[in-house]
């Protein structure tokens, strides 16, 4: 048998660690933003312009917001990859070409305005 | 006898060499409730049509020959009894994905190239001569890979996995859970020498974790957990810090 050495555990571990974080802030983070925030529950300067870019210029904030877009973006994709070659698409691999690339753009794009932040 | 009944079993017929493709044969089957599918198979096979092809051996569940499709499910014949399927019928096919030799009997050969890859066998760090005895293991040494010892080889399995269905080069659940069983085992070396089998493309990495491989196992192995747990191994070894984490 020709055994080949597989590229996978870089995006399983971008993929666990996805996983990892979407269960521990994933859920809080819709409650916040999406329900108690929009519906009024929380002090009305919770999301302001001011509070939000303060903390998205602060080191943990960045740190804090890239790892949480970029992870969870690449654990997205690799489900969306997934389900591509579950269902038995015959493009299943080009997808996941295109879904993989699309993680690293949107990570560079992230890591970029942040920077700039 | 008062409590012998009829069902109808229809077991596909195909001889590769002769036929275009595959069919459906239908027998009336009389049986008691203490027969299994397989003899079933076998009273078709002495009764009725002697050109029936189908593998048994051991008919309790332990040599791992008779599994088949049954009612589009991978069972062994010899543990699925015929009362259970009635009024039926009983669909019986050979086992999903793999090339057909005659009727229901497939073609293994594929499988025991996987095996011998993931090296079925304790590789001890040193010749152990006959004067030191056996070697001996606690309890919790043996608890380690006791349940992955329990593979029959009987396929259902693969069977089962639609990764190995979509790319049959996948080594697969049964030998990557004798991969780990060895790997377990506190007599043999351990990761280093099954790593490459783990780490490849068609390794544990083929993997989608549909986990219907461990439901059909007839002998309560669960290969998803075996291959998952290869997983973090192979990642560990990718980053360079298997040793470092990952034990032995
Ligand atoms: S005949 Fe041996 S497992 Fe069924």
């Amino acid at each position: 048998m020709k055994l080949k050495r597989s590229q996978e555990p870089i995006f399983w571990l971008l993929f666990g660690g996805g996983g990892t974080l979407a269960a521990l802030v994933g859920v809080v983070l819709i409650v916040i933003t999406g329900i108690l925030v929009p519906a009024g529950s929380l002090p009305p300067d919770t999301m302001s312009f001011a509070a939000m870019h303060a903390f998205a210029a602060s080191l943990f904030g960045k740190a804090a917001i890239f790892l949480v877009i970029t992870l969870l973006l690449w654990h997205g994709v690799h489900r969306m990859a997934a389900t591509a070659h579950h269902i038995g698409l015959a493009s299943a691999h080009t997808a996941q070409i295109v879904l993989r690339g699309f993680a690293a753009l949107a990570t560079a794009a992230c890591a970029y305005l942040l920077v700039g932040l | 006898m008062t409590d012998t009944r009829t069902i109808r079993i229809e077991a596909l017929r195909f001889n590769p060499e002769t036929d275009s493709e595959p069919r459906l044969q239908r027998y009336e089957v009389p049986f008691t409730p203490d027969m299994s599918v397989l003899q079933g198979l076998q009273y078709i096979k002495d009764h009725l049509d002697g050109s029936l092809t189908f593998r048994w051996s051991c008919r309790m569940a332990v040599c791992g020959s008779c599994g088949m499709m049954i009612n589009g499910r991978p069972h062994l014949s010899c543990e699925t009894f015929l009362r259970d399927l009635y009024p039926g019928p009983v669909r019986v096919e050979p086992l999903d994905h793999f090339p057909v030799q005659r009727d229901l009997a497939i073609d293994q050969a594929g499988f025991l190239d996987k095996l011998a890859a993931i090296k079925p066998y304790i590789v001890s760090a040193k010749e152990r001569p006959l004067s030191e005895g056996p070697s001996r293991q606690t309890p919790a040494q043996l608890d380690a890979y006791y349940q992955y010892s329990q593979c029959i080889n009987c396929l259902l399995c693969y069977a089962a996995c639609p990764q190995f269905g979509l790319n049959p080069d996948f080594i697969g659940p049964a030998a990557l859970s004798l991969l780990h069983r060895y790997n377990l085992d506190s007599r043999d070396i351990g990761w280093s020498v099954r790593a490459d089998a783990a780490n490849a493309d068609v390794g544990v990495w083929e993997c989608t974790v549909v986990g219907y491989c461990s439901e059909v196992c007839p002998k309560g192995v669960d290969p998803m957990h075996a291959v998952n747990e290869n997983k973090v191994n192979s990642a560990l070894d990718y980053l360079g810090v298997k040793r470092l984490l990952g034990g032995r």
